[in-house]
């Protein structure tokens, strides 16, 4: 039977109060949106929701990935090759990216569905990530949040099974950000809520509980998007189901809209309280409506240790100011670097693959020294070019000492101070790297559990840049 | 292993003003510290029959940038680098020239220009990893304090307390050299109440960033006194480079960041090669790598002047003021002098040798017996780390 194998997310650290940002306009507003850091895009926002759906599961026993979103860093660049290399998938895979749509990440979800179904493959990933911008002071902005959401789909051990599945597609133009533009464009809701989103989830949705034979008593809980809070609470009612117990809160005002990883998201936050034999009702709105059915299985006790989204939104810090928002997402401009920044070049990217993107160290067949990057001369015996690859990414790592550097060099240090840390792997491997999302500085105690985490890096130049950096456990 | 003990005599030194050159270029700082060396040891431009020239900062600079500057006619130059050490790896380098007789009388000098091109505090500049080499020199010593104060269990104020000690000491002895950069004493509560440059290290904990130029004439011992009779002998050279780069995030889990093994390494081999059994009675004065104050705190045992972990004691002592039994830093240190990467190994051989020669005016200690010299270049996990001891003609 296929369906979901397991779930995952990421929520990143800070949050902003609506109320923060109001005060340049003189505007209100209720709750907080979450903030990606400095190094994080709908990239390195995807494999940290791969890595929390992938706990405890072999990554290279997965068959390809599909990766939603609308914000990809790249306009041309697969995102779903660089995350299945960063995760260590196997090359013999599939990858693709589901771009520009909000209900992107329920498509992926249909797709890897349907290629299971086919046969083609046995286990397939879908990511949904995001960090939309909405023009600076407009209600966009205050309502978009950042954040991915992963699933697993496959044939065997699922937590949910996908009953049916049910997609209507439109043209309809509310939102939409033309390819020259970085901002999410909209058009007055008075026009896009009465004669789109409403009608539209109201006919679909309909059709397909219709399609799929069931009624809304026999949903346990109905999960959707929206474009705001007030438009997702008009919804339940009209298609007859309880806002009170059936209806999955949206998180407006714990998170905020995600795009397309929005669904999703709220999909695995029914599916951190979802027990067994429940039924879950799916819809995510964009560009037309995509409907799912799921049936809860017993198996969905397996996959309880996973931070979700639930358990992210418990962890937080909040940022200071609106000013800081626009920092990190480079809204103004700053003075050049005077320094010569150190730019990295591909070709030494791509030779160094190994250790600097999938995090291999290298363990001696003589004496089993482990070091970090690939040593061709073991710096124990002194045996050279003997020795085989080891994966760090999932052993437990502590941290040796760490620094906070208010002087680096470079160019974009965007939240400062930078953060460095030498870290020690369970396994035997001492490595220093870059250290986010730690905090107040003197906060940090020597030999704290850390966690690995895909980065962008910040360097100046053409290249994007991305690593491995450590951070406190969340 | 060979020696080179009282076979090479300093017999000239030179040395510029340290400081924002903003008026002087790379060939004034060669001129002006070279020109004080010839004077000081009686010797011309025609004497010199090599030089071996130590710069780090870029590829820009080579031999020919000295002989071009002092118009030396084609003679051998060559630009050797190691880091912080280079200024005394040129006169490392010079002095197994001279040894081996292949050259009597030899030329070392050491520049550096930071300042022309905007660095503030030694950040990493081109040339390193591109993903793995982040942040700034600060910031690479800021783990060996913390590590430091985790393993001797020091809390955090009195340890800032400690390194703001070894601060305030540089301080007051750099007011007392004129070619310093900086030449004012600070007080504790300056020192503790800076602003912090990467935790635990404020400002007062790091050397500033400098331009400078120091040289030294060296020749055969027995033909020194043909020049001058104010000179000194090289005793002992030690050099040890380590072999993990942190700059590529290669740390190995055997490393340990409070205590510099490759200093360890260099003192021993040049102590065995002077003759010194205890460091801590034989040496009359000292001029460490004080880049950091942490720094200097683990130099003190790792150059066996006290058991690991007794620095501190030592600093609240004042073992190491110039009123102390083994004065350390007595021109300032990197801390008031800065650092012109290049350079500053023959800036601190000038100060031990004017302390030998009775010249260091308000800062001449008692009793100079043997001076060592101490660069480390690199950042803790590895070093290339040179020790220099000199001592009193026969």
């Amino acid at each position: 039977m296929v369906g979901i194998c397991s779930y995952g997310a990421y929520v990143p650290l800070y949050r902003l109060t609506r109320e923060e940002i109001g005060k340049l306009m003189g505007t209100k507003g209720a709750g907080e949106r979450s903030v990606a850091g400095a190094d994080e895009d709908a990239l390195t926002m995807a494999i940290d929701a791969i890595l929390d759906c992938t706990t405890g599961i072999d990554r290279e026993s997965i068959d390809g990935l599909l990766a939603a979103s609308c914000s990809s860093p790249f306009a041309e660049k697969q995102m779903a090759a660089v995350a299945a290399s960063a995760l260590d998938f196997g090359e013999d895979i599939l990858t693709a990216d589901i771009a520009a749509s909000l209900r992107g990440g329920m498509t992926a979800l249909r797709m890897a569905a349907d290629i299971v179904k086919a046969g083609s493959a046995s286990k397939m990933m879908v990511s949904a990530s995001d960090m939309r911008l909405g023009w600076p002071t407009s209600p966009q902005e205050a309502n978009i949040g950042d954040g991915a959401a992963a699933l697993l789909v496959g044939d065997s051990d699922v937590i949910a099974t996908i009953e049916g599945c049910y997609t209507e597609s439109s043209d309809f133009t509310d939102l939409w950000r033309p390819a020259t533009d970085k901002f999410v464009h909209s058009w007055s809701d008075r026009f896009t809520l009465a004669e789109g989103y409403q009608p539209m989830m109201r006919k679909a949705v309909s059709n397909a509980v219709k399609k799929f034979g069931v009624t809304p008593a026999d949903i346990t809980k109905f999960v959707y998007n929206a474009p705001d809070a007030r438009a997702h609470s008009g919804i339940a009612g009209a298609l007859k189901f309880d806002a009170k117990t059936q209806v999955q809160d949206p998180l407006f005002n714990q998170m905020g809209n995600t795009g397309s990883a929005f669904p999703l998201m709220l999909l695995v936050a029914a599916l951190e309280q979802a027990k067994a034999g429940d039924t879950l009702l799916v819809a995510g709105y964009g560009d037309g409506v995509d409907v799912m059915l799921l049936k809860v299985t017993d198996q969905i006790e397996k996959v309880r240790n996973r931070h979700g989204v639930l358990g992210y939104l418990q962890s937080k810090r909040m940022l200071p100011s609106y000013l800081k928002y626009l920092r990190l997402r480079h809204l103004f401009h700053v003075e050049p670097a005077r320094f010569t920044p150190v730019v990295p070049g591909l070709a030494q990217l791509w030779r160094e693959r190994d250790s600097l993107f999938k995090l291999h160290a290298s363990k001696c067949n003589q004496c089993g020294w482990i070091d970090f990057p690939i040593r061709r001369v073991c710096p124990k015996c002194l045996s050279k070019d003997d020795y085989t690859q080891v994966k760090l990414l999932d052993q437990k790592v502590t941290v040796y000492s760490f620094s906070a550097d208010t002087v680096a060099v470079l160019p974009e240090v965007t939240d400062p101070p930078l953060g460095r840390a030498i870290i020690d792997f369970e396994g035997g491997a001492r490595l220093e790297i870059e250290m986010t999302d730690y905090g107040n500085i003197e906060d940090m105690k020597v030999g704290q559990p850390m966690e690995m985490t895909f980065r962008k890096l910040e360097r100046q130049g053409d290249v994007a840049a991305y690593g491995w950096k450590c951070k406190p456990v969340r | 292993m060979g020696d080179i003990k009282d076979k090479v005599a300093i017999i000239g030194m030179g040395c510029t003003q340290y400081g924002d050159l903003w008026d002087k270029g790379v060939s004034d700082m060669i001129i002006d510290s070279c020109y004080e060396a010839y004077e000081d040891a009686g010797v011309g431009p025609k004497d010199i029959e090599a030089v071996f020239v130590g710069n780090v900062s870029s590829g820009m600079w080579t031999g020919a940038t000295v002989t071009e500057a002092l118009q030396l006619d084609r003679i051998p130059a060559t630009r050797v680098e190691n880091n912080c050490a280079t200024a005394a790896e040129a006169l490392r380098v010079g002095a197994f020239a001279v040894a081996s007789g292949m050259y009597d009388t030899v030329l070392c000098v050491g520049f550096e220009k930071l300042k022309d091109y905007g660095s503030g505090a030694l950040e990493m500049p081109g040339g390193m990893h591109p993903i793995t080499v982040v942040g700034s020199a600060p910031s690479s010593f800021s783990k060996s304090a913390i590590r430091y104060f985790e393993q001797y269990k020091i809390p955090y104020d009195k340890g800032k307390e400690i390194l703001a000690k070894i601060a305030v000491k540089n301080h007051a002895n750099g007011a007392l050299a004129p070619k310093a950069q900086f030449r004012r004493p600070i007080t504790m509560e300056q020192a503790l109440n800076a602003p912090i440059i990467a935790w635990p290290l404020g400002l007062f904990d790091c050397c500033p960033v400098t331009d400078g130029a120091s040289a030294a004439i060296i020749t055969r011992a027995d033909k020194a006194k043909s020049y001058t009779q104010d000179y000194v002998l090289i005793k002992g050279l030690g050099l040890s480079v380590g072999r993990i780069d942190p700059f590529k995030g290669k740390f190995r889990p055997d490393v340990d960041i409070t205590f510099w093994d490759e200093t360890w390494v260099a003192a021993q081999q040049a102590y065995e090669q002077t003759g010194i059994k205890d460091p801590r009675k034989e040496i009359g004065s000292a001029e460490v790598h004080d880049c950091f104050t942490i720094t200097e705190l683990i130099i003190y045992e790792s150059l066996g002047f006290c058991p690991r972990g007794k620095g501190p004691e030592e600093v609240e002592a004042e073992s190491f003021t110039l009123k102390g039994d083994l004065p350390i830093n007595t021109d300032g240190g990197l801390k008031c002098f800065g650092h012109p990467v290049g350079a500053s190994g023959l800036r601190m051989i000038y100060e031990l040798y004017n302390q030998q020669l009775g010249r260091a005016g308000e800062r001449q200690v008692a009793n100079p017996k043997l001076g060592l010299a101490h660069s480390q270049g690199g950042t803790p996990g590895m070093f290339q780390a040179s020790v220099t001891i000199i001592g009193p003609r026969d």
